[in-house]
């Protein structure tokens, strides 16, 4: 079975818990486990932070998270229209961030850790995408 | 010394002092915490999610409550209660761990789940700091 849901809404820190909590729910229409849970959790708080603290850091926009899943394939792309990333390698590595005060630049790690996949997309002035999977493995019954 | 201190109190849980401070923040997930000092420690008991919206009232209760207690050298977190966090929360609890470390202090987490024990080792944090089961082992480190 096929199931999607896609939210829209303004790139504020207030945000972040929401969109968290909704995909937790959405994901938990499978049968997923609570470590599951949390693992999603994390990575989309992080991939919402991303958007809200680097996307958006002068300037107001939307964020738009579209979350599907099929089989046991959970599916997750977190998408802004703000700065976007000019070195897409430096921004992966492990403690890099543009913005030193307490930011860890832990972002992207913790979501490579917590997810299967990580995707990440991104154009100057024009947005960033990250696309997510988590793999729900089957659980026996009983 | 602490120890007796705080077992004169007769009191299950630590004891509010005059620096307590109590915050709640409405909209998306709460965090709660107050702060208490306890000889050469403060000792800050949390409550909720530590993510991007709510770390900045935690990070100005203890940023002031470092500034005005000058003979703090250690930071205990009561995280029993904390059922979120993510790299913003940590990058709070690391700078503030910089200033006790700047002190000659400790950082010390009380009773972390394994979902926040998880994001802390992932940090690098468990490499930083002690993990204690009771604020009384915590003092007894501090």
């Amino acid at each position: 079975m096929k199931n999607w849901i896609k939210l829209e809404f303004p790139g504020t820190s207030i945000n972040v818990g929401f969109a968290r909590a909704a995909i937790a729910h959405f994901a938990a229409q499978l049968d997923i486990t609570l470590d599951e849970l949390e693992d999603i959790k994390v990575a989309v708080s992080e991939a919402v932070s991303n958007c809200v603290v680097h996307g958006y850091r002068e300037k107001s926009g939307n964020v738009v998270i579209e979350a599907s899943y099929e089989d046991s394939r959970l599916e997750i792309i977190v998408e802004d229209f703000g700065h976007g990333i000019p070195d897409i390698d430096a921004a992966q590595e492990t403690g890099f961030t543009t913005l030193p005060e307490e930011r860890m630049g832990l972002g992207l790690t913790f979501m490579r850790e917590y997810m299967d996949k990580l995707l990440l997309f991104s154009e100057v002035e024009v947005g960033t995408k990250v696309v997510m999977v988590k793999n729900i493995p089957p659980r026996q019954a009983g | 010394m602490l120890l007796a201190f705080f077992r004169s109190k007769q009191v299950k849980w630590l004891p509010r002092s005059k620096f307590s401070l109590n915050c709640s923040k409405i909209g998306g997930r709460t965090v709660r915490f107050s702060i208490d000092v306890i000889g050469q420690a403060l000792v800050a008991t949390m409550d909720g999610d530590l993510d991007l919206h709510t770390c900045p009232q935690f990070k100005e209760a203890l940023t002031e409550a470092l500034a005005k207690n000058t003979q703090v050298k250690h930071l205990v977190l009561d995280v029993r209660n904390l059922s979120f966090i993510d790299s913003s929360g940590l990058g709070v609890i690391l700078g503030r761990y910089r200033d006790v470390q700047a002190r000659g202090g400790k950082l010390i987490f009380v009773k972390a789940n394994p979902h926040i024990k998880r994001v802390l080792r992932l940090s690098g944090m468990h490499r930083i700091a002690d993990f204690v089961d009771s604020p009384t082992e915590a003092l007894e480190r501090a």
